[in-house]
């Protein structure tokens, strides 16, 4: 299957007091070794200040449908079953976070660190969680 | 979509500055002091360009009441021309682009009409009319392609939609029930304007190239901040339908919120299956500006001599460009509505207070 037809994010990383400029985006990591022709996905390196909330934006790039997972991790590899485990997770839309408000920054949808969540991305419509950084 | 290559006057101006330069720039001249025979230099024809301001006509519809209307482009261009006929129990639509010689038509609406009350009307859309790949065959949709555009061109509730066909004088005004909820003045439903003249004064005039999207990427490498990266960017052409690229060059510049800058970096044409794209990848020998990358500046140069160049002050801001067109008119536009490419290079090291995370997507099961 044509790798085009897959989810294309792009990851924004915002401090929670300014949601205008953002401290760092990402399109593609393009890490074939690990996702093979799934390379469309993104990644952000970020030295986060310690105590300090964050807000993440992911946005598909061609405005369109479809499924990806996320994950807030201390270093760049996935523990074991992750990936395997999203790959067989489907998810319904809309999904559980939009009753979280998830489509602007104001949402309540929290990501957790090494607790891996599963989205679905509807067209035109970002999805927005906060990152608390202990 | 046409294209049409001729040569013009920023041509023959190089030509001739060129001439002038191998005249001056040569190491042998000798001074003479007596009778010196002057060098016999012909210069080459200028060409005639076309107009930088015209006025241009849309074909007349063949029968009934005919109504048209013109939109302009981001660049302040007219781009965009439509052609209207009623005669009272049907209607047809063709719309039109200006590919910078021409009006060149690339859809069209036929469909009947039945009156409700005072200038509404029940449209019912019967046909689509297409231009195919080539720019040469007019052809009805297929039941597929009618079914994919009914939603955006016509209604999204069904083929059949109110409208109201107000006209005074010299003008009509149109409106359209696009959401299907019988209102005609919601925010999804369509409304223009269509008057009795058929020409348009053309603002700007000519060809001249345009981005549609760069990227600059470190493709991962930032998990070895110091190390060697690649960026990658890649440019777009919308009108070159041909063969062979228009584009001369292609030149991108990139700065670091640090106050890096690197480049000029010169793009290479790469044809593929999809068109022509102009990308390069470029390894630093020095990735030690850590924070937001993104491509400040990109230039495109045509063949004939047309240009823009694009220019984003900080990775938040929209690019604005500055542009001259193939007949040599001028313009500049303040918002393009494009993001410049963009890339986050994390920093050597975290720095006191602070920790290193990794926020990651993956794929899963729905994302196909």
């Amino acid at each position: 299957m044509s790798r085009e037809k897959y989810t294309d994010t792009k990851l924004y990383l915002y401090s929670e007091d300014d949601t205008t400029k953002w401290l760092a985006v990402n399109d593609d990591w393009c890490s074939d070794l690990e996702f093979g022709d799934y390379t469309l996905y993104s990644t952000i390196q970020y030295p986060f200040e310690i105590g300090k909330k964050y807000l993440v934006k992911v946005v598909d790039i061609n405005d369109t449908e479809g499924g990806y997972s996320i994950i807030l991790q201390n270093d760049m590899n996935f523990a074991a079953g992750v990936l395997a485990g999203a790959r067989t997770t489907m998810v319904s839309s809309p999904d559980t976070y939009e009753a979280m408000n998830d489509d602007s920054p104001a949402t309540t949808n929290t990501l957790i660190a090494d607790t891996i969540q599963h989205h679905s991305l509807e067209s035109g419509d970002p999805d927005w969680m906060a990152i608390t950084i202990d | 979509m046409k294209q049409k290559v001729v040569l013009f006057a920023a041509f023959a101006l190089i030509s001739l500055l060129a001439i002038a330069c191998d005249s001056s720039g040569s190491s042998d001249v000798v001074m003479q002091t007596d009778d010196p025979i002057e060098p016999v230099v012909t210069p080459p024809a200028l060409p005639s360009p076309r107009s930088p301001v015209s006025t241009d006509t849309l074909p007349a519809p063949t029968s009934g009441s005919a109504w048209y209307r013109f939109e302009n482009n981001s660049y302040g261009m007219a781009l965009a021309g439509e052609t209207l006929t009623l005669d009272g129990s049907s209607f047809e639509q063709t719309s039109y682009y200006w590919d910078g010689d021409s009006w060149e038509k690339f859809m069209g609406l036929k469909g009947s009409l039945s009156p409700i009350s005072g200038s509404d009307y029940n449209a019912t859309l019967e046909a689509i009319y297409l231009i195919d790949d080539s720019g040469a065959t007019w052809h009805g949709s297929s039941t597929e392609e009618f079914a994919m555009y009914l939603s955006h061109v016509w209604s999204k509730a069904s083929a059949t939609a109110r409208v109201s066909l107000a006209a005074s004088g010299t003008s009509l005004a149109y409106k359209r029930d696009q959401d299907g909820n019988g209102a005609l003045t919601d925010a999804l439903d369509f409304a223009t304007a269509f008057t009795t003249t058929p020409s348009t004064t053309l603002t700007g005039h000519g060809k001249y190239p345009w981005v549609n999207y760069t990227s600059w990427s470190f493709h991962g490498n930032t998990a070895q901040a110091s190390s060697s990266a690649g960026p990658d960017t890649i440019l777009s052409e919308c009108l070159d339908d041909s063969a062979s690229s228009l584009v001369a060059s292609v030149v991108g510049r990139a700065k670091n919120q640090n106050g890096a800058v690197y480049g000029p970096i010169s793009y290479d044409c790469v044809p593929d299956g999809e068109g022509i794209e102009w990308e390069k990848d470029y390894t630093f020998a020095d990735v030690s500006y850590g924070g937001l990358w993104w491509l400040y500046e990109d230039v495109v140069t045509y063949k004939n001599g047309a240009t823009v160049t694009y220019r984003a002050a900080d990775p938040w801001s929209h690019y604005s460009a500055t542009y001259k067109t193939d007949t040599g008119y001028t313009g500049s536009i303040a918002d393009c509505g494009l993001l410049p490419g963009q890339d986050y290079m994390p920093p050597d090291t975290a720095g006191a207070g602070k920790t290193v995370k990794y926020i990651r997507t993956l794929v899963n099961g729905s994302s196909g």
